[in-house]
């Protein structure tokens, strides 16, 4: 049993990971961060989140590879997985991948949480 | 007549007698034998027997009486097939040249004559040809001579061909002889050269044609190349404009909302202040990026089944922080049992959520509302308030592309309700406006309708909507 509730929060934004940092962790939550996809599935597979916050445009590998990782790993596929878009990040091709929830950036405090708490009941 | 003269077979092809229609030159042949028979001198003596009776069969016979009357008709019958005979070689349009192997020209015809003027008694070479010696390496006469037919075609330098249809032919006094049959086919060639240079005007326009096709397919596929680097560049600004926006949203809303330490509400004001013009400036961003998809007809890119009030409430939650800070009612009416409908749910939620800011943006005190009925066949959607409404004469102009009302707030491209109206129609529903509205009797209302997918697949057909681009388009 973790003690506490641990959120992986995979965004290359760091002035956006900052501001969301705090936010989380006003209640709870254990925040790890990762600033790339790359990272994020390092930190993922180390450090078992009990649930991961994922934006979608980054560097090196985007967050579309990533829940394309997180569905192929059996250890990972279990992990509640909430996209971070905007309506830009479709510009031109459809969503094409599977996650449990999205959140259109900028999201307020009060819906991150709502957000979280939703998933992170889900999976108990 | 004179004419340019070259070897009679100089660029020319030589060709067997065979595949030749034979009654022309049986008909050629015998015309050119008598008739050459009764134009010699001897003329009698030259006729055989054979040829007597064969005359003889066309004057009529000869019914009895004495020798000087059987001499009277000897000669009124040679008299008149001698004419026969002459008349058809002048009507001959082919001209007759008889050449002996002395290369001495022993008759011609009156259409050989008219072609080449009267040679009789001349060297063919020189008379037909204006050469001194014998056409070298081309005179075809020994070979005919010896008993082969020949057919070419020669051409004169001043363009006139002729067909010559030459065979051996043994004259009255046994002389093995060249009879030559000419045919001017000078206007056949130009014709057949006609067809040619048509036919080569033909393939070279087939293939300047093909050509144009060619570029043009490259020009398309260029003009894709730049649409999908266009698009790939205004990915990447949007994305770069909004991020930055993005950012310093998240981290206002965390100050705002207390969780980097208290905040007294002189320092809330002017907070919100700040988040409320970022707020605008994000709007702004995507209604400008969405022009261009506007004009490809590519607002939706996306159909899927889902469930309306999760729509309704995702909007909600986006406006219902701005509503408090207006100290505004958000009153929000939804059917117990979410309807299924087949769309694109940020599209929805785009619409939705427009309505919604801007009834906020528009009232300064009461309340904004939303109310989702759910009919047989479509939703209706009304969102009202309570605020200052449009002017009459502004309303039937709201949906249009860049219309500012008078009313207008600072900020905004007069997009969002033309945007609004395209989704809406792209899934195949109507959207209207007006104002004042019923229920508060100020203010303005908005009402959509969007048809619920039936058994049977969609309504409308969201998929083949006009605004609605295949998935698959990149």
């Amino acid at each position: 049993m973790k003690k506490t509730t641990r959120i992986l929060l995979i965004d290359d934004d760091v002035d956006f990971v900052r501001a969301t940092t705090k936010v989380l962790e006003s209640k709870p939550y254990e925040v790890i961060v990762a600033f790339d996809g790359k990272e994020g599935l390092e930190k993922a597979r180390s450090e078992k989140p009990d649930l991961v916050l994922l934006d979608i445009l980054m560097p090196k590998v985007d967050g579309f590879a990533v829940a394309d990782q997180f569905k192929k790993d059996e250890s990972l596929s279990k992990i509640p997985v909430v996209a971070l878009t905007s309506f830009s990040d479709s510009y031109g091709q459809p969503f094409a991948f599977e996650v449990s929830d999205f959140v259109q950036k900028p999201v307020s405090p009060k819906d991150l949480l709502a957000k979280v708490e939703k998933h992170l009941g889900r999976v108990g | 007549m004179t004419k340019d003269r070259v070897p009679c077979n100089l660029r020319s092809r030589s060709r067997p007698l065979a595949g030749h229609p034979p009654q022309l030159f049986l008909l050629l042949g015998m015309a050119a034998l008598l008739g050459y028979a009764l134009a010699s001198s001897d003329a009698a003596c030259g006729l055989s027997a054979m040829t007597l009776t064969l005359v003889g069969s066309m004057v009529g016979p000869f019914t009895g009486g004495n020798e000087a009357e059987w001499a009277r008709h000897l000669e009124k019958l040679l008299k008149s097939e001698r004419d026969r005979l002459i008349g058809i070689l002048d009507s001959l349009e082919e001209g007759i040249v008889i050449v002996g192997p002395d290369r001495v020209i022993r008759f011609m015809n009156p259409s050989m004559i008219r072609e080449f003027g009267d040679g009789t008694g001349s060297r063919c070479h020189k008379h037909l040809h204006g050469l001194e010696e014998p056409c070298r390496g081309f005179c075809k006469l020994p070979d005919v001579i010896s008993g082969a037919s020949e057919r070419w075609e020669s051409r004169f330098p001043d363009g006139t061909t002729y067909e010559i249809v030459s065979s051996p032919f043994a004259d009255s006094d046994q002389t093995p002889c060249m009879l030559a049959a000419f045919r001017n086919v000078t206007r056949e060639k130009q014709i057949e050269v006609e067809l040619m240079e048509l036919n080569q005007l033909k393939s070279d326009l087939l293939s300047e044609k093909t050509k144009e096709l060619e570029q043009i397919s490259k020009d398309v596929a260029k003009l894709r190349e730049e649409k999908r680097r266009i698009i790939r560049f205004l990915s990447v600004i949007t994305h770069d404009l909004r991020a930055p926006l993005s950012a310093t949203q998240s981290c206002l809303w965390a100050i705002t909302d207390g969780y980097a330490g208290p905040v007294n509400d002189e320092q809330k004001d002017l907070l919100q202040r700040s988040t409320r013009r970022i707020d605008g400036l994000l709007t702004l961003i995507s209604d400008l990026l969405d022009i261009p998809r506007m004009e490809a007809g590519q607002l939706i890119q996306e159909m899927e089944e889902l469930s309306f009030n999760e729509v309704v409430e995702r909007s909600v939650d986006s406006v219902e922080r701005r509503a408090k800070e207006k100290n505004l009612m958000l009153n929000v009416d939804l059917p117990e049992v979410s309807p299924k409908i087949c769309g694109s749910s940020r599209r929805l939620q785009q619409v939705l959520t427009n309505l919604l800011s801007n009834a906020i943006n528009y009232t300064e005190e009461g309340s904004v509302s939303l109310r989702v009925a759910d009919a047989e066949d479509e939703l209706r959607v009304e969102v009202w308030d309570s605020g200052v409404g449009i002017p009459p004469e502004e309303l039937p102009k709201v949906f249009q592309d860049f219309f500012r009302g008078s009313n207008a707030k600072s900020d905004g491209t007069g997009l969002g309700l033309s945007i609004s109206r395209r989704i809406v129609e792209a899934h195949g529903g109507r959207i209207r406006a007006e104002s004042p509205c019923l229920e508060t009797a100020r203010g303005s209302k908005f009402v959509f309708t969007l048809p619920k997918k039936t058994e049977t697949g969609t309504a409308a057909g969201p998929r083949g909507a006009s605004d609605a681009a295949p998935a698959n388009q990149a």
